[in-house]
C-alpha cells in the first residue's frame, strides 16, 4: 500500500510541477486596473506579424495593435499560432481577438464580428525569379500552386482551378509555401500582396508575374456576439492613430521605400543571431518531453498493470483507454485538447498545459502496452513462486515481476522516450513554440529555409543521441546487476 | 492427526476434465508420493492442493480451512504451505539470501538481520551457505533447486509440496536435491511430492499413490505398489519405469 501512495503523491507532484512551469514559461501580464484581453495571431507572417531576432513579435498587424491598446488603455497577451488554429481559438472562444491579416469576407463574417478595416490589400500570384514559363493565370493549366490554408490567397485559387485546371498545395504557414515554390514543388504561389512584396524585397528570389486582385480589407476579429467592447475601442483607437500620424508610421516602418533587406547571413551567423531563441525552444521541447514522459510512466505502468491484472473489469478498462488514445492521431488529440475539451467544459487552458496533457495521454497508451508486454514476458513460473509463499497478488507483482519486467521495456522505453521527444514538434500546431516552431518563426523572418532546418535536425540529433547513450548507460547498470 | 485432504476435487481446462474427483488424505508427518505417466494430472492435483490452480469441483481442506471457501484468506494459509517447482523459479534479481527473506521481511516485517540469520541457517540446511550473497544465474541446476528447498521453507510451513523436483536436473545433480528432501522428511516434515524418482519413492514414501487419466488408481506403501500392485494399469507403468 506505501508504494501505491507514493505512486499518487509523484503524479501530484508532476502535475504541479507542469503547472509552475507553465506560469514559468508564460507569465500572464497581470495588471489590475486595465483589462487584459488574449489575442490570437499569425506564427509567421511578416511584415504582418513575426518574431524579431530578440525574440519579440512586431510587425504591422502588431504595431497597431499595441498603439491602439496604448491609446484606449488595455493591455494584451498575444499568442502567435498557425493561421487555421487562430481561427479555431477565437471560434473556441480559447482567445478574446484575433489579429492576423484577416481579410473581412462574408463567410466569416457569419462567425464573428470584425472592426473597420484597417488595412487594404488583395492576393497576388508569385513564382520563382528564373520562371519564365507563367506569365499569366491560364498560364497555371497543369501546374501546381501552393496557397495558406483558409486565407484569400487559397479562395482565389479555388475559383482560378476552375477555370484552368491545376493542382493546389495546401500549407499552415506562409514560409512553407514559399519554400515549396523555391525548390520547385509548386510552380506559383498567390499569397496576400504587402506580404509578398516584403518578402521579395527582402531577397526572396520570386517575381510577381501579375498584378495584385481587387483589395480585400483586413479586419480585428471577435467571437460573434462576444467582446463587443473591444470591437468598439479598436474602431475609436484606430481612428485616433490614423489622426496622430502613427498608423502611418507603422506602414512606413513596414513597407516603405527604405526598408532595408536582410542580408543573408550564413549558417554559422544564423546559428550566432539565433541560438538564444533556439535554446529557449529546444528548453520547451526537454520541458514538454520530459514532463509528459513522467505522467506516462507513471500512468502507463497503472494501465499496463489494469489490463495484466486477473480482473476481467480491469482489463477491459485498460483495452479502452489503449484502443481510444492510440487510435488518434496525436495532432486531432492536441486539437481536441486545446479547442474542443474548453468549449465542452467551458474552462480556458493554456497551450502548453493541452500540449502536456496531449503528450501524455498518447504516450501512456503506448508505455501503458510495453508494460503489458514486459510482465507477459516474465515467466509464469514467478508469480506463482512469490504466490505459494504467501505473498498477495499486488505486493507479488511490485517485489517480483514488475522488476523483472522494467528491466525487459527499458529499450522499448527508451524507445518511447526518443519518440514523445519528436512529437512534441506536432504540438507547434497548438501555438507552442517549440524547437521545430522556434525553426519556422526564424524562417519566416530570414528566409533561410536550407541552413535552418539543418540546424533544427543536427539540435534533435544531438539531443536525442546524447540522452540515448545517457539511457544505454543506466541499462547496462541495471542488467549487470543480474 | 489429518493436516491436509480433498474430497471430489475436480479440476477441467475448458472441455477437458483432468481430475476426476479426487479423495485424499495426508496424516502430519506423512511423506506422500504421487507417481503416474505424464498426463495423468499428478502435478495438476499438487497445485491444487494450494489452489495455485483454481478448483472445479470439490473441496481441499488444510488444518479445518476449507481452501475452496471464498471467504478464506488464501495467502495466510498458503504461507504454511511450501512449494518446490520444476523450473526452480527463483527470482534472478534478486540474491540468494533476497529470494529466501522477501516473503518473511513483507509478511512478517522481520529485521534484515534477524532476516539474514534466518536465510543462513536455512542455506546451511540445505548445504548453500557459501552461495548467500550470489545470483540465481551464477548458480548450477541443483544448487538453484537447494536454494528453493530453502526459499520455501522461510515461512515455517507444515507442509511441503514438491513438483518433479528433480525433472529439470542434470543427472548428477539429482542426489543433492534428493539429499536435502530426505533430510526434511526425517526431520518430520509432511510432505507431498510428484516425482519420476522411483528410488527416493521407495525409500522415503509412507504411501505412494498411482494416478492415471484423473483418477487415483492404487494407494498403498512402497511395499505393497513395488511389489505387490494390485491394478494392472499401476504394474503396467512400473513395469516400463522400473
Amino acid at each position: 500500500m506505501k508504494g501505491f501512495r507514493k505512486n499518487k503523491i509523484t503524479l501530484g507532484l508532476l502535475f504541479v510541477a507542469a503547472l509552475v512551469l507553465n506560469l514559468f514559461l508564460f507569465p500572464a501580464d497581470v495588471n489590475a486596473e486595465e483589462e487584459t484581453y488574449i489575442i490570437a495571431t499569425d506564427a509567421t507572417f511578416a511584415p504582418f506579424e513575426y518574431e524579431n531576432e530578440d525574440g519579440e513579435y512586431v510587425g504591422i498587424d502588431i504595431d497597431i495593435l499595441t498603439a491602439i491598446a496604448e491609446d484606449q488603455g488595455f493591455q494584451f497577451d498575444l499568442r502567435p499560432m498557425n493561421f487555421s488554429a487562430g481561427l479555431q481559438a477565437l471560434e473556441a472562444n480559447q482567445v478574446d481577438g484575433m489579429i492576423a491579416a484577416m481579410s473581412i469576407t462574408p463567410e466569416r463574417e457569419e462567425a464573428f464580428d470584425f472592426s473597420e478595416p484597417y488595412f487594404d490589400a488583395g492576393p497576388v500570384m508569385a513564382v520563382r525569379e528564373d520562371n519564365e514559363e507563367i506569365n499569366s493565370y491560364e498560364d497555371l493549366e497543369g501546374k501546381t500552386v501552393a496557397v495558406k490554408v483558409g486565407t484569400i490567397g487559397a479562395e482565389l485559387a479555388n475559383e482560378l482551378q476552375e477555370t484552368y485546371d491545376f493542382e493546389i498545395n495546401q500549407f499552415e504557414d506562409s514560409s512553407g509555401m514559399y519554400e515549396d515554390v523555391l525548390s520547385n514543388h509548386s510552380d506559383a504561389v498567390i499569397e496576400d500582396y504587402p506580404v509578398m512584396a516584403y518578402a521579395i524585397q527582402q531577397d526572396l528570389p520570386l517575381r510577381l508575374p501579375t498584378e495584385p486582385e481587387e483589395g480585400d480589407s483586413y479586419g480585428f476579429a471577435v467571437n460573434k456576439g462576444l467582446n463587443p467592447e473591444l470591437i468598439e475601442k479598436f474602431n475609436a483607437g484606430l481612428v485616433n492613430i490614423r489622426e496622430n500620424g502613427t498608423y502611418d508610421d507603422i506602414i512606413e516602418t513596414y513597407l516603405g521605400e527604405n526598408v532595408q533587406g536582410t542580408t543573408s547571413s550564413g549558417f554559422f551567423g544564423l546559428i550566432e543571431k539565433n541560438y538564444e531563441n533556439l535554446l529557449k525552444g529546444l528548453g520547451r521541447t526537454l520541458v514538454l518531453t520530459l514532463v509528459s514522459f513522467a505522467i506516462a510512466l507513471v500512468a502507463g505502468t497503472i494501465i499496463g498493470l489494469f489490463s495484466a491484472a486477473p480482473s476481467a473489469v480491469l482489463n477491459f478498462i485498460a483495452n479502452i483507454y489503449v484502443t481510444i488514445l492510440r487510435g488518434i492521431p496525436l495532432i486531432v488529440l492536441a486539437f481536441f485538447m486545446y479547442f474542443t475539451v474548453p468549449q465542452l467544459l467551458g474552462i480556458q487552458i493554456t497551450a502548453f498545459m493541452a500540449g502536456i496533457i496531449t503528450l501524455s495521454l498518447n504516450t501512456t497508451a503506448y508505455i501503458a502496452e510495453q508494460v503489458r508486454g514486459g510482465i507477459a514476458a516474465v515467466d509464469k513460473g514467478q508469480l506463482e513462486a512469490a504466490r505459494s509463499l504467501g505473498l498477495p497478488y499486488g505486493l507479488s507483482m511490485r517485489k517480483v515481476v514488475v522488476p523483472q519486467a522494467i528491466k525487459i521495456m527499458i529499450p522499448s522505453l527508451i524507445n518511447q522516450f526518443v519518440i514523445t521527444l519528436k512529437d512534441t514538434s506536432i504540438l507547434a500546431v497548438i501555438g507552442i513554440v517549440e524547437l521545430t516552431q522556434t525553426g519556422r518563426i526564424i524562417i519566416a523572418r530570414s528566409y533561410q529555409s536550407g541552413s535552418m532546418w539543418i540546424i533544427v535536425g543536427l539540435i534533435y540529433l544531438i539531443m536525442i543521441t546524447l540522452l540515448t547513450k545517457l539511457s544505454n548507460l543506466i541499462e547496462r547498470r541495471l542488467i549487470t546487476n543480474d | 492427526m489429518i493436516k491436509l485432504k480433498t474430497e471430489q476435487l475436480k479440476k477441467s481446462f475448458g472441455n477437458l476434465e483432468v481430475l476426476k474427483g479426487l479423495d485424499l488424505e495426508v496424516k502430519e508427518g506423512e511423506v506422500v508420493v504421487i507417481i503416474g505417466p505424464s498426463g495423468s494430472g499428478k502435478s495438476t492435483f499438487l497445485r491444487c492442493m494450494n489452489l495455485l490452480e483454481e478448483v472445479s469441483g470439490g473441496k481441499v481442506i488444510v488444518d479445518d480451512h476449507d481452501l475452496t471457501d471464498p471467504a478464506q484468506n488464501i495467502n495466510k494459509v498458503r504461507e504454511n504451505i511450501g512449494m518446490v517447482f520444476q523450473q526452480f523459479n527463483l527470482f534472478p534479481h534478486l540474491s540468494v539470501t533476497d529470494n529466501i527473506i522477501l516473503a518473511p521481511q513483507q509478511l512478517l516485517n522481520i529485521s534484515k538481520s534477524e532476516g539474514e540469520k534466518l536465510a543462513m541457517k536455512l542455506l546451511e540446511s540445505v548445504g548453500m551457505e557459501d552461495k548467500a550473497d550470489a545470483y540465481p544465474s551464477s548458480l548450477s541446476g541443483g544448487q538453484k533447486q537447494r536454494v528453493a528447498i530453502a526459499r520455501a521453507l522461510a515461512m515455517d510451513p507444515d507442509i511441503m509440496l514438491f513438483d518433479e523436483p528433480t525433472s529439470a536436473l542434470d543427472p548428477e545433480m539429482v542426489g543433492e536435491v534428493l539429499g536435502a528432501m530426505k533430510k526434511l522428511a526425517q526431520e518430520g516434515m509432511t510432505m507431498i511430492v510428484v516425482t519420476h524418482e522411483m528410488g527416493f519413492a521407495r525409500e522415503m514414501a509412507d504411501r505412494i499413490i498411482f494416478m492415471d487419466e484423473g483418477h487415483i488408481v492404487e494407494i498403498g506403501t512402497p511395499e505393497q505398489i513395488f511389489n505387490n500392485p494390485e491394478n494392472e494399469r499401476t504394474k503396467d507403468f512400473l513395469d516400463k519405469v522400473l
